[in-house]
């Protein structure tokens, strides 16, 4: 079953291709790291070398970025405010 | 009873491993706080489910602990333990909008020669789709990409999160592979699928 190529899958899928890498994090790795994440955002700091991994993550995984969504809510933060939106445009 | 919010991340650690039932306690009553703030406005969870959350997302930081990395404030990193948890719990009974992936996707428009450029990227990933990954592979990717919950996924398959997320990131690195084999690298790819 070949996929017809107007599929809106494949270009999500290309999308996601160019942000692939060898060495990604699980979501389980995620987990443990996303906490100094949020507080950087929070102080407004700019992310630095060892969040980038973080950030690519986040760019792949639609669920961790709606849960990084909620835990900026439950820290009292507005996501906008932080430039942090569903989509990463 | 009252929040405790100035303990600092060793005495809650230290607390929650000597077994302190008051430390438990404040942790499950500061989830509760954060959850409902988290979901306030949202039609998913109730007051009831919000309870239900707190308590399993404290034990999983219990079972977690060893796995705090000290570089953020301990409540942060529990509160995203109670965020995966609720998450996955909300996703597996289907309460939740699938968080899709084709939303992110903007549209564009483009020159007839990155037209022709797109749509042959395009050809060359479903190609690869069909010949370059295990039926497996596939079909947990294009789920994934329909928006199956991984939580439905791995139980459908019977397999870890972890497991999952493997097969479905080397699934994209074979991809990847194939597309670079026929001159498309990362850069050209972001470059056709950019906005106009
Ligand atoms: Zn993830």
């Amino acid at each position: 079953m070949s996929m017809n190529s107007s599929d809106p899958r494949l270009k999500a899928l290309a999308r996601m291709i160019a942000e692939t890498c060898d060495l990604e994090l699980t979501c389980d790795e995620l987990l443990d790291r996303v906490a100094r994440y949020v507080e950087t955002l929070k102080k407004r700091e700019t992310p630095d070398d060892t969040l980038a991994l973080v950030e690519k993550h986040l760019r792949l995984c639609p669920e961790c970025r709606e849960e990084l969504i909620a835990l900026l809510r439950a820290e009292g933060v507005d996501p906008a405010s932080v430039g942090i939106s569903l989509t990463d445009d | 009873m009252t929040a405790k919010p100035d303990l600092d991340n060793q005495t809650w650690i230290e607390g929650l491993r000597a077994g302190r039932p008051e430390v438990a306690a404040a942790l499950a009553h500061r989830l509760r706080a954060g959850l409902t703030r988290a979901f306030a406005g949202s039609n998913g969870p109730m007051r009831s489910d919000i309870e239900d959350f707190a308590q399993e997302a404290t034990v999983r930081i219990l079972e977690r602990l060893s796995a705090f990395r000290g570089d953020s404030a301990f409540l942060t990193w529990a509160m995203a333990i109670g965020i995966r948890v609720s998450m996955t719990r909300l996703r597996r009974d289907k309460r939740v909008a699938p968080a899709s992936r084709l939303e992110a996707i903007p549209s564009s428009s483009k020159s007839a020669a990155s037209q022709d450029e797109h749509a042959e990227l395009l050809a060359v990933l479903a190609d690869a789709i069909d010949k370059d990954l295990t039926p497996r592979q596939r079909e947990t990717l294009l789920a994934e990409l329909d928006g199956v919950p991984q939580v439905t996924l791995a139980e459908r398959l019977g397999v870890q999160p972890n497991a999952l997320y493997k097969m479905t990131h080397d699934a994209r690195k074979k991809l990847k592979a194939a597309i670079e084999r026929a001159g498309f690298d990362a850069n050209s790819v972001r470059r056709l699928l950019a906005r106009a």
